[in-house]
């Protein structure tokens, strides 16, 4: 079974991603838009545009229904649903396969599966992949502090059906517990409509480190190295990168283990993510979650293999065997990505929506952007603050984070705030240099008095 | 953990909380997106700042609201358009004037405004996107008071 015309459900700069695929693939494309959408880089880019609703993201990007009522209407076999919005919802999966539609993707019982946290660390047991220690399923306050008892202070009380630190808190001390269970519990059941909540072992000094997963329908499973994303802020990531040189050799070997390991045990087929958190201290990792979509940093590891993850989803969808082994993938060079959003970071990172006056990227021979902006587009404020990702390589990591430092003194952006400042700020700290940070290091890092000035400074 | 993942939306709760109040620029162009993109209501707060943004006068139920000349009558939803038998007078506001159909239920498209129709702007089983021209209406005089609701300005 081939495809013929897919159907792109999402917007901005990972639509473009995806019309580019498709059409190096050969694969005609159909994009559906919200109103405030229509004029959009991917818009014109689609062989077809399709409104689907009004601008807000709630009667558009995350109606299911009128997404696959427009991918059945104008002829796609498949659907490509990005990251965000929808890419992790099994209704979606369910319903387009209802339709006759391929979902590219997993299968909708392995996104659902994965989707619920307390199942996933599960299904990782099951596996031999550790967990961090913990309690899956915390009923009230009493045994949240019993539970606190076993595992030791502190520990992290999260939601079940959560992620982006939404129902998430760290307790200190049995004192603390009764507010802290109320208060994730309540935010849990606002954002994912879930008190449900499950707690881990805090870990303080923590890195990010998650293993790139493809698998097929033929039962292969291979994966393409690793990237480190330690650098975030609330839960938010901003720069990633491979391989984790911070992380040891025998650690990253095991992890990349575990996560074919896992990926494997569930029949995985498509790309995924096994995220794991690596504790700076004891010199252990423990499983976090599975993303079964393409991730926002996927670029850091196409530059590093030379595989077209996309082109991978694409093909896996249709039902061909993965297109290479695990003997032939190779990990070359350093790549480092940072995520340009529109945000007055020195202001608190405040959202900057509006017109793009000028848009001047910088270039080069080891110099990738994937991105929806140019000048003269104005920034919708609707949606996700990512105006692109800038990628950069090198032989190895000091190499790669100067060539990024060039390339963020060159990109010029007039007109909106942002984050490109405190980006040229961020990299020029000694211990990125050296590589000794944790996963709560950037808010710290705000937190100093010189920071916010040489921010200022970098707006030049 | 990604930042499209997370929270679609406005934008994240987070973001929010050092109290710096809009620029005239951004209201600007708050503004602007609200008028282009159909909203009914917004809300903004920042800090200190709080920005409430509606249309003059609300819209009546579904379709698009009427200009004086004569209303288009437009798509509440992408899918397959299934007009009902043309009335052959004036309709009341609400009055369902056929549906779309989507791949497992339908959206009705009733008037907007107590009219005629004077025109299909689709043919039966056409498949149409959101926000396009089924028919035009020509608003009878008493509806004239909610008339000109689409066309009102921001407060």
């Amino acid at each position: 079974m081939s495809l013929n015309r897919v159907f792109v459900a999402n917007r901005g700069e990972i639509a473009v991603r995806i019309i580019r695929a498709c059409h190096d693939a050969g694969l005609e494309t159909v994009i559906g838009v919200s109103q405030a959408d229509r004029d959009s880089l991917p818009a014109r880019m689609a062989g077809r545009t399709v409104c689907i609703g009004p601008a807000p993201s709630a009667q558009s990007y995350l109606q299911v229904e009128a997404i696959v009522t427009a991918a059945v209407g104008t002829g796609c076999d498949a659907l490509h649903p990005g990251y965000g919005f929808l890419a992790e919802n099994a209704g979606l999966a369910r319903m387009c396969a209802r339709h006759g539609v391929v979902f590219v993707g997993p299968r909708a019982e392995t996104i659902a599966s994965l989707g619920d946290k307390i199942t996933a660390r599960a299904m990782a047991r099951e596996a031999g992949v550790p967990v961090v220690p913990g309690r899956d399923r915390i009923n009230d306050h009493g045994e949240a502090v019993q539970a606190a008892g076993e595992i030791g202070y502190p520990v992290l009380l999260k939601a079940s059906a959560g992620g982006g630190g939404r129902g998430m808190q760290v307790v200190r001390k049995a004192e603390d517990m009764r507010a802290a269970f109320e208060t994730a519990s309540a935010e849990a059941r606002a954002a994912f409509g879930d008190g449900t909540l499950y707690m881990e072992r805090y870990i303080a000094r923590a890195r990010h480190v998650e293993v790139q997963v493809l698998g097929d329908s033929h039962g292969n499973v291979i994966h393409l190295g690793e990237r480190d994303c330690t650098l975030q802020r609330r839960h938010q990531k901003i720069v990633e990168e491979a391989p984790a040189t911070a992380v040891s050799a025998p650690l990253v070997d095991a992890m990349r283990a575990a996560a074919v390991e896992l990926a494997r045990s569930l029949g995985y087929e498509g790309a995924g993510t096994v995220e794991f958190i690596v504790d700076r201290d004891r010199g252990e990792f423990f499983f976090l979650e599975v993303n079964t979509r393409i991730q926002v940093e996927h670029p850091v590891t196409e530059m590093l293999t030379g595989v077209d993850l996309v082109a991978e989803q694409l093909a896996i969808a249709g039902g061909a065997p993965l297109s290479r082994t695990q003997a032939e993938i190779r990990l070359s060079g350093h790549a480092i990505e940072c995520r340009i959003n529109a945000e007055a970071a020195a202001d608190g990172f405040r959202p900057s929506p509006g017109l793009i006056a000028s848009w001047q990227p910088p270039s080069g021979a080891d110099i990738r952007l994937d991105t929806h902006c140019h000048a003269g587009y104005a920034v919708p404020p609707f949606y996700d603050s990512l105006l692109g990702k800038l990628i950069v390589t090198g032989p190895d990591r000091a190499a790669a984070l100067d060539r990024m430092g060039t390339a963020l003194e060159q990109f010029e952006v007039g007109g909106i705030d942002t984050t490109i400042p405190f980006l040229r700020a961020l990299l020029r700290r000694p211990e990125v240099r050296s590589d000794a940070v944790d996963t709560r290091w950037v808010e710290a890092v705000l937190e100093t008095p010189g920071f916010r000035d040489e921010m200022k400074r970098s707006q030049g | 953990m990604t930042a499209m993942g997370s929270a679609p939306g406005l934008h994240d709760e987070g973001e929010r909380e050092n109290g710096n109040p809009l620029r005239e620029a951004d209201i600007r162009h708050l503004i602007k997106a609200f008028r282009e993109s159909g909203c009914t209501s917004l809300s903004l707060s920042l800090g200190s700042c709080r920005l409430a943004l509606h249309p003059r006068s609300a819209r009546r139920n579904g379709g698009a609201g009427a200009e004086e000349e004569g209303a288009v009558l437009t798509a509440p939803s992408v899918g397959v358009f299934e007009p009902a038998p043309l009335p052959g007078g004036p309709v009341e506001a609400g009055t369902v004037l056929g549906s779309i159909r989507l791949v497992e239920g339908e959206v009705p498209v009733t008037a907007s405004v107590t009219a005629t129709v004077t025109a299909r702007l689709a043919p039966a089983g056409a498949f149409v996107e959101y926000g396009q021209p089924l028919m035009t209406l020509r608003p009878e005089p008493d509806a004239a008071a909610g008339a000109k609701g689409r066309q009102g300005a921001v407060p």
